[in-house]
C-alpha cells in the first residue's frame, strides 16, 4: 500500500467529482487519475488544472492510497466523492 | 397568502434571464470561476460534493398546491425525482445541470417563486411559526410582517454584501416554534402595558463554532417601526461587522464584543437618522399586507372535541397515535393542524419523492384550502383541516409514505445532509438519523418516550441545529474518522437553551448504543408527565454521563450488550457500513 498524489476537481457542467489523467483529460474514475509519489510531483499538474478553469472548478491535490487494486481514497469525504450518484443511489434507493 | 404583482413577476423573470445570460457565459468560457460564483450564489446555485445544488426560497414556508407542484415537475424534469426541505424552510435540489439552471429559475417564476436569498452574505429567507395564523396561543399572525421583511430586504441595495449570512424569525405566539433566540434578529410579537400589540427584538442569536443565544435588544417597538429598526441593525452590523475573519463576522460576534448597551446605543443613533422616513410602516401599509393573510372561509362547525376524541380514543391504535401526535388544537373549531412526517424509516429527513409532492399538493386542495406550510424541523403542515376529516387524511397520508405518527418524537429528527451531499461536512449525519430511525421504529416505545428533540448535523456549521436539540448530535472528523459527539439540554423553544457536551467523542458505531442509553437513563428517572428537557434540567447531565460512558474517569462507550433493547451492532446494521468498507464499483457511464 503506497500513500500517492492525484488531482481532482468538480467539472463545471453538472459538478462531478473528477480526476486529471495522464493523457490530460478529466475522468469520473478515480482509477484512470494519473499519480505522483510526492504532492511536490503534482504541482506541474495542478497549474495545468487551474488553467482549464472553464472546463473544470477549483482544483486541488489529494492524497489516495495505490494498491494492487488500484487506487483508493483515504478520508470519508473523497470516499464518498469518489463514488459519486451512485453512493446516493446505493444508500437511499434514489432512481440516480 | 401573498401573490405577487406585475412587479414582482417582471423582478423575478427578468432575474432568471439574467442568470441565463451568466451561465451561458460560463459555460462558453467567458466567466471564471470565481468570478461566476458570486453570481451563481445569489441566485442559490452551491456546488456540493458530488453536483451543484439549487435552493429555492420558501418564504416563512408557506407554499399553494400549485407551486408544490411545480416543485415536483422540477425534480421529475431537471433533477432526480426528490427534494429535500431545510431548516430555513426551504427546498434544496442535489443534482441540477448547470445549463437547466436558468430555466429552473424561469419555471419557478411562473409559479411565484426563486431562488434569491437563499444563499450568500445577504439577509436569507426569514422564518416563521408553522402553525402561524392558525396557532391557538398565537396573538397576531406573523406572516405579514415577515412578508414586509421579504419586501424590505429582497435586493436591498445597502446590504447586498454584509460582512455574512443573516438571518431573521418572527412569531406571534406563546409558544417559540421559530426558533427565534438562535437567529441574527427574532422577532416576536408582543403586548405593552397600554396594551398595543408590537415586537420584541432580539439579536445577535446564532449556531454554528460559537453558539449565542439573541439578547433583548428592544422590550417593545411599534410596528411602524419594524423596518426602520431593523434598518438601523443591519446599518450597525454593515458597518462595524468584521469582515477580515468569516468565523467572526456574524453579527453575534459584533453585540459580544461591543457589548448589548453599547451596541443598542449605536442602533438607537442610527435608527434616530431613519425613524421617520419612508420606512415608516402606515396602518394602511400592515393592513395592506394583512389582506393577503386573510383567514379562508372555514366552515361554521361543531368544536373539534368529539372528533379529536373520537380519534384518541378508538380501536385504531396507528390513527389514535398519529392523531395524538401529529394533530393540534385549530383556533377555530372545528378544525385541527396536521402534520406530514417526513421522517419515514425508509428515507432521509426532509426528503420528499417528486410523486409525493404531487400528492401532497392534491390533498392539500382537498383538505386545506390549497395551501401548506414547510417547518424548520423539516415537516410538512396542513393549517386548516376538518377534524371530522381526520381519518380520511390519515388513511390517503399512510397510502403515500407520510403517515408517520412521530411529529415531535424522538425519530422526528433534523438532519442536515452531511457528508453524503455537503461540501462542508466533517461526517455523514443520514446514517446516523437512519441508524437512530431503525433503533426505534417501535410506535409505542416513541410514543412513551414522548416529546424529545434530537438534531444531528454534519459538522460545526450546525445546519442540523444540534445545539438546540434536547439531544444534539454533531458529527466530527477525527484523524479521517467520522466520529460524532452528543450533547443534552438543547432546546429551541422560548426557554432556549443550548446542549452540552456529554463526553468523548464516539465512533459512529456506538452512538446509537449511546442514545439508547440516554433515553433510557430518563425513561427510569422522569416523573409522571416529564418531557425529556424537565427531566435532564432537573437532574443535570451526570447520570446520562454515567450511563453512557460508565463511572466517573472511566470513559468507557457505550454498553455493546444491548440485544435486549433490539440494538445490533457491526457493519452489516443499516445506515453504519463503514465507509472504508463501502464497494467501490467499476467506472462506467451512469
Amino acid at each position: 500500500m503506497q500513500r500517492v498524489f492525484i488531482v481532482t476537481a468538480n467539472r463545471t457542467a453538472d459538478g462531478r467529482a473528477v480526476y486529471l489523467a495522464a493523457d490530460r483529460t478529466f475522468s469520473e474514475c478515480l482509477d484512470d487519475a494519473h499519480w505522483a509519489p510526492d504532492e511536490a510531483g503534482q504541482e506541474p499538474q495542478l497549474l495545468w488544472a487551474r488553467a482549464q478553469e472553464f472546463d473544470v472548478c477549483d482544483p486541488y491535490v489529494m492524497s489516495v492510497r495505490r494498491s494492487r487494486e488500484g487506487l483508493a481514497p483515504t478520508s470519508a469525504r473523497e470516499h464518498i466523492r469518489a463514488a459519486g450518484p451512485r453512493w446516493i443511489a446505493e444508500r437511499f434507493g434514489y432512481a440516480i | 397568502m401573498y401573490r405577487y404583482d406585475d412587479m414582482d413577476l417582471r423582478a423575478v423573470t427578468e432575474r432568471a434571464a439574467q442568470f441565463g445570460e451568466q451561465v451561458r457565459r460560463r459555460l462558453a468560457g467567458e466567466l471564471t470561476e470565481a468570478e461566476f460564483k458570486p453570481l451563481r450564489l445569489q441566485n442559490g446555485l452551491y456546488m456540493q460534493l458530488h453536483a451543484y445544488m439549487l435552493r429555492v426560497a420558501i418564504p416563512y414556508g408557506l407554499l399553494s398546491a400549485a407551486q408544490l407542484r411545480k416543485l415536483a415537475h422540477i425534480s421529475r424534469k431537471y433533477d432526480r425525482g426528490y427534494g429535500h426541505f431545510t431548516t430555513r424552510q426551504n427546498i434544496q435540489f442535489n443534482w441540477p445541470d448547470l445549463e437547466d439552471v436558468p430555466r429552473i429559475l424561469e419555471e419557478l417564476a411562473e409559479v411565484e417563486m426563486h431562488a434569491i436569498q437563499s444563499s450568500g452574505n445577504c439577509i436569507r429567507n426569514t422564518t416563521s411559526d408553522p402553525f402561524a395564523g392558525v396557532a391557538k396561543d398565537e396573538l397576531e399572525d406573523p406572516r405579514p410582517y415577515c412578508e414586509l421583511i421579504r419586501q424590505w430586504s429582497t435586493f436591498h441595495p445597502e446590504f447586498a454584501f454584509l460582512p455574512r449570512k443573516f438571518k431573521i424569525a418572527v412569531t406571534g405566539a406563546k409558544h417559540d416554534r421559530a426558533a427565534i433566540a438562535v437567529h441574527d434578529i427574532g422577532l416576536a410579537l408582543v403586548t405593552n402595558d397600554a396594551g398595543e400589540v408590537g415586537f420584541e427584538v432580539r439579536v445577535g442569536g446564532g449556531q454554528g463554532r460559537t453558539p449565542i443565544l439573541a439578547e433583548v435588544l428592544c422590550e417593545f417597538l411599534p410596528k411602524a417601526d419594524l423596518l426602520s429598526y431593523c434598518e438601523a441593525i443591519l446599518r450597525v452590523y454593515n458597518r462595524l461587522g468584521r469582515r477580515d475573519n468569516k468565523y467572526k463576522a456574524r453579527i453575534k460576534i459584533l453585540v459580544q464584543e461591543t457589548g448589548r448597551a453599547e451596541f443598542a446605543r449605536l442602533v438607537d443613533e442610527e435608527w434616530a437618522l431613519i425613524r421617520d422616513s419612508g420606512l415608516r410602516l402606515t396602518p394602511a401599509d400592515i393592513d395592506r399586507f394583512k389582506a393577503h393573510f386573510e383567514a379562508p372561509s372555514y366552515l361554521e362547525l361543531a368544536s373539534s372535541d368529539t372528533a379529536v376524541s373520537a380519534a384518541l380514543l378508538g380501536k385504531d391504535r396507528s390513527f389514535s397515535r398519529w392523531a395524538m401526535a401529529n394533530v393540534t388544537e385549530h383556533r377555530v373549531p372545528g378544525y385541527s393542524i396536521v402534520a406530514l412526517s417526513l421522517k419515514a424509516p425508509d428515507r432521509p429527513p426532509g426528503d420528499v419523492t417528486h410523486q409525493q409532492m404531487d400528492s401532497v399538493a392534491d390533498l392539500a386542495d382537498e383538505f386545506s384550502f390549497g395551501r401548506l406550510v414547510v417547518t424548520h424541523r423539516q415537516n410538512l403542515v396542513f393549517s386548516d383541516v376538518e377534524s371530522r376529516r381526520l381519518p380520511e387524511l390519515f388513511g390517503r397520508l399512510e397510502g403515500i409514505g407520510l403517515g408517520t405518527p412521530n411529529f415531535g418524537k424522538v425519530t422526528d429528527l433534523i438532519a442536515c445532509p452531511g457528508l453524503d451531499y455537503c461540501n462542508l461536512a466533517s461526517a455523514r449525519s443520514l446514517n446516523i438519523a437512519e441508524a437512530i430511525t431503525a433503533r426505534f421504529a417501535d410506535a409505542e416505545e416513541v410514543y412513551d418516550i414522548g416529546d424529545v428533540s434530537l438534531n444531528i448535523s454534519g459538522c460545526i456549521n450546525a445546519c442540523g441545529h444540534h445545539h438546540v436539540g434536547n439531544i444534539g448530535i454533531l458529527g466530527i472528523d477525527k484523524e479521517g474518522v467520522e466520529h460524532y459527539q452528543i450533547m443534552l439540554g438543547g432546546n429551541h423553544t422560548e426557554d432556549a437553551s443550548f446542549g452540552e457536551i456529554l463526553g468523548r467523542a464516539l465512533e459512529a458505531h456506538e452512538v446509537v448504543a449511546a442514545i439508547d442509553e440516554v433515553l433510557g437513563t430518563f425513561v427510569a428517572l422522569r416523573t409522571e408527565g416529564e418531557s425529556f428537557i424537565d427531566t435532564y434540567r432537573r437532574v443535570g447531565a451526570k447520570p446520562f454521563k454515567e450511563a453512557v460512558y460508565g463511572g466517573a474517569g472511566k470513559q468507557r462507550g457505550p454498553r455493546e450488550d444491548r440485544e435486549d433493547r433490539g440494538h445490533q451492532e457491526g457493519p452489516g446494521r443499516p445506515g453504519l457500513v463503514p465507509v472504508a468498507a463501502g464497494r467501490r464499483e467499476p467506472c462506467a457511464a451512469e
